[in-house]
């Protein structure tokens, strides 16, 4: 069974200038919808060619379903692959796609019409089934793509990027769709992708790289409500920051001082006095209200400077009385207007804190 | 922008000037190009009664010409066939190893391949002459004290004289090569990887996907290559011995007056050239025109042991695709360039066998023969054929390439263009001197100025073709459509944004017009009368036996086909 383990990866291209993975060491467990997360250019889909053999590793282990397949042609890895070009084999037609591993197996032409009419009856797909790829729309060719990885009947999936060239629309839709199917074949899957929400959406676990590193594993929920780097607090969602320094700590949390003199308590452990930290909150945590409520803790005078309509939210921007701007979630039904002065306040319990990175804050937060 | 014309009617001056450039287009298109290619059909129909008496019904030797215009058209067509087919066999694998490997040295590989399309096919031909037949060459290599083979040695089972084979595969299986590798360049190598993560070995994949999407660039080049041998003339003229083909038999009936035979002859390589090309052209350019064809292994019912097969020589045999086209390229390309400059060395002052100066290069070239004075003279004319053919041939070409664009109804000229690259160019040559000769409209005799209208004819296409290409691959209607958009008129964005955007096409359909202008010998042969060419010089030589000049003349063509060579991979990168 495919439990996929990578050890100490490591892959340099252009003469070791560009660094695509830096010993790398992951474990996917079995029958896991797995997904590599990390902005453009991080060494993601990098990691995923070297699990699917189309990339060999400078140095480290691929361990699939515990056996060593560094030296394993693509052929034989016994994966599927989904892309994010799609690559239909464009001089087939939509059977003779879906067929094409069957038939590369040496399966005879009467079974292996069996075996496409299951995984179109199964993918509900409604298409002709002469239609050639250039005809069907991109959702369409990706869902037929994905049949043919399907029929390649293979427990390892390998999906780069498989959603990023699609309409918004496609996407959201076909995104529930590979989730269940992943989990209705009982199948393992890792995806790469640089979209924080599908993957927050879609996976069981998620790892989140840059600059060729691993800088955290765990679940979507572990990594969006209690992130260990500044650097996936940032990436996942949205998220204020702000610097400051610890003036006070005890057992049951500290007391940061950020800019204008203005302090903030939150439960926080473990930070020592005149600790620099930086101070993280998201917004939808941040509770606006137009009077002082005496339940609210840490709470800041501010005005509302800009306002961003989604439909069932909006987003206010709000310039505290210390001037530092913070970005806040509230329900579409409460609506201020622009320069309303307004109370935040910052519960301690969402207040997260991190030290102060030795590259500054700025570095620390850019996405190259 | 309206002015008023003769009768006083009112006409819009961009629709009128692009009218008139449409018309001096086509026109020049017809009388430089198409008159000449297609005169012989009408010369044959309209002389028929002439043709008949002659090829037919001869008082003296009956159907005797037939007879042997039978043979003859035979004998080409199954050397035509056999070198297709080796080249398809080497073609295939060096094709793949150029567009999908990187290793050292692959821009010289790039270079020999393209080297026999600019090389003067005559001075290639002698290299490969002395190579294979005299103690210069591998016999003299190996210690055996003659040539490795006779020159009328026969290849046994498919009776194809060898050296005009091997002559012919070297000199066609870059259009195979050439034409197959850039289709594999155009298709995106992720498919490959798709392929085999569906569980397809690498020879499968090259079977199921690589090949089938690949094979209208396959069909392409192998047109090109049969023709190209039907057509050779150069080489296969100082390899043939006692053996005649087509094109060489071309030239010698029109060297004897034999007119009606050889326009006979001409006529009917063109109606199969025509043939031929035209349907591969409509069936290459028909969507979905691979998925049509049959599966022929499902068929058989051999996919199972063909997967097998193919899973066993992709782990095991992947290299004997590399080591096959080195060693070919290595005796085929390389060896006969490396004997020619070695015998020159050897031959400079005397007879390295006799010892008499008389058999040297010097005494040949500045002795009483003095053909280094004839190789200047020859040189000059060439240079100024090639010259002044590109320059006109650009200029035409620029234009025609436009039209194809511009107007719809002139798509066809661009499958039409084809033609005159596959006609055999002796027969062009003949075309010439009975169209534009004392025998037919009496304008030109034989001579430079002839010559240059010949080389103009084929010039043409190759010109078109590759502005084309280069438009159609560089998305140039959409900035011209952004600079109309900008104010600009038709005129003004031809020349400030599809020319320059298209120059390096231009430039490289120059480049290979020039060498291939160079290099020509079947047509020159027919129209030069006293204008003689350094490749048609070096058959020359051969045939008056002066070996050592002729080796000098080799050396120095292969040289300036070296320079081009140069020249042609610094404009094409």
């Amino acid at each position: 069974m495919p439990d996929v383990k990578l050890v100490n990866i490591s892959k340099r291209y252009g003469k070791g200038r560009i660094i695509a993975a830096d010993k790398v060491n992951l474990e996917i467990k079995d029958g896991e919808y797995f997904t590599i997360l990390g902005p453009s250019g991080c060494g993601k889909s990098t990691l995923l060619k070297i699990i699917a053999g189309i990339v060999k590793p400078d140095e480290g282990e691929v361990y699939v379903g515990g056996k060593l397949i560094n030296d394993v042609p693509i052929e034989e890895r016994h994966i599927a692959m989904v892309f994010q070009n799609i690559l239909l084999f464009p001089h087939m037609n939509v059977e003779e796609n879906i067929g094409y591993a069957p038939r590369v197996k040496g399966i005879e032409r009467e079974r292996r019409a069996k075996i496409v009419e299951e995984i179109v009856s199964m993918l509900k797909l409604t298409l002709r089934s002469t239609a050639f790829p250039d005809e069907l729309s991109r959702g369409a060719q990706q869902k037929v793509s994905l049949a043919r990885a399907i029929a390649s009947e293979t427990n390892l999936f390998l999906l780069d990027e498989p959603l990023s060239a699609l309409d918004s629309r496609v996407r959201l839709e076909l995104r529930y769709e590979l989730r269940r199917l992943v989990k209705e074949l009982g199948v393992t899957a890792i995806h790469v992708t640089h979209d924080q929400e599908e993957a927050m959406s879609i996976s069981d676990r998620i790892a989140i790289m840059k600059h060729g590193k691993i800088i955290e594993v765990g679940s979507p929920v572990e990594l969006y409500l209690g992130p260990q780097t500044i650097f996936t607090a940032h990436f996942l969602g949205k998220m204020n920051f702000m610097e400051g320094v610890v003036i006070e700590s005890s057992g049951g949390g500290c007391v940061v001082e950020v800019s204008g003199g203005v302090r903030i308590r939150t439960k926080a452990k473990g930070r020592f006095a005149r600790e620099r930290v930086v101070l993280a909150i998201r917004p939808e945590f941040i509770k606006l209200s137009q009077t002082i409520n005496e339940n609210n803790k840490n709470v800041i005078e501010g005005r509302i400077i800009e306002k961003f309509y989604t439909g069932s939210y909006i987003y206010y921007k709000v310039k505290l009385e210390n001037g530092i701007e913070v970005l806040t979630l509230t329900e579409a039904e409460k609506m201020y207007k622009d320069g309303d002065k307004i109370y935040a306040s910052f519960p301690p319990e969402y207040v997260i804190l991190f030290k102060y990175p030795e590259e500054g804050l700025e570095k620390e937060l850019s996405l190259e | 922008m309206q002015m008023v014309n003769f009768f006083g009617k009112k006409i819009d001056v961009r629709s009128f000037l692009s009218k008139l450039f449409l018309t001096a287009t086509l026109i020049s298109l017809g009388v430089f190009v198409f008159l000449p290619t297609f005169y012989l059909i009408s010369f044959t129909f309209l002389g028929w009664d002439e043709v008949y008496r002659e090829v037919f019904a001869n008082p003296l030797i009956g159907d005797e010409h037939w007879q042997q215009i039978k043979g003859i058209l035979i004998f080409s067509f199954r050397i035509a066939l056999i070198a297709v087919l080796i080249d398809i066999l080497i073609g295939i694998p060096l094709g793949y190893i150029l567009a999908r490997k990187n290793f050292r040295g692959k821009g010289v590989v790039e270079d020999l391949v393209t080297l026999p399309l600019v090389i003067p096919t005559s001075a290639f031909g002698f290299a490969t002459l002395i190579t294979w037949t005299t103690i210069a060459g591998i016999g003299g290599f190996l210690g055996l004290g003659r040539g490795l083979v006779e020159l009328n040695y026969v290849v046994p089972i498919i009776k194809i004289p060898f050296l005009i084979l091997i002559v012919h595969v070297t000199l066609t299986f870059p259009y195979v090569v050439r034409i197959f590798k850039s289709k594999l360049e155009e298709l995106n190598p992720e498919f490959e990887i798709a392929s085999r993560s569906l569980g397809a070995s690498v020879f499968t994949t090259f079977r199921s996907i690589v090949f089938p999407q690949a094979l209208p660039g396959l069909f392409s080049g192998v047109v090109l290559a049969f023709a190209r041998s039907l057509g050779e003339t150069g080489a296969t003229i100082i390899v043939a011995g006692v053996n005649t083909t087509a094109s060489i038999a071309i030239v010698k009936w029109e060297l004897e007056f034999k007119i009606a035979p050889a326009s006979f002859l001409g006529f009917l390589l063109i109606l199969i050239a025509s043939s031929m090309i035209l349907p591969v052209e409509y069936f290459v350019s028909r969507e979905r025109s691979i998925s049509s064809l049959p599966n022929l292994t499902e068929i058989l019912r051999i996919e199972k042991y063909l997967l097998k097969f193919e899973k066993t020589i992709s782990r095991k045999l992947y290299w004997v695709k590399e080591v096959v086209s080195f060693i070919f390229i290595g005796i085929c390309v390389i060896l006969p360039i490396l004997v020619v400059l070695n015998s020159v060395i050897l031959y400079w002052s005397a007879d390295p066998y006799t010892g008499k100066i008389e058999g040297g290069v010097i005494y040949q070239l500045f002795g009483p023969a003095n053909y280094f004075k004839s190789l200047i003279r020859a040189t000059a004319v060439s240079l100024i054929v090639a010259a002044v053919s590109t320059y006109i041939s650009v200029c035409i070409g620029i234009a025609t390439a436009i039209t194809i664009e511009k107007y719809r109804f002139c798509r066809a000229i661009r499958s039409l263009l084809k033609v005159p690259l596959v006609v055999p160019t002796s027969t062009l040559g003949l075309s010439m001197i009975l169209l534009w000769g004392p025998k037919g409209l009496g304008l030109i005799n034989p001579g430079i100025w002839l010559i240059i209208l010949t080389h103009i004819v084929f010039s043409v296409p190759v010109v078109v073709e590759s502005a084309l290409a280069s438009y159609e691959g560089s998305d140039v209607e959409v900035y011209e459509e952004a600079a109309r958009s900008l104010g600009a008129t038709p005129y003004d964005v031809a020349e400030t944004v599809t020319l320059p955007i298209i120059k390096r096409g231009i430039f490289t359909g120059a480049i290979l017009s020039f060498t291939h202008s160079l290099g020509e010998t079947g047509a020159t042969f027919i129209v030069m009368g006293r204008d003689a060419t350094v490749s048609t010089l070096v058959v020359n030589m051969v045939e008056a036996l002066a070996i050592p000049a002729a080796l000098f003349a080799s050396t120095y063509l292969i040289a300036l086909s070296l320079i081009l060579l140069f020249v042609f991979r610094k404009i094409s990168k």
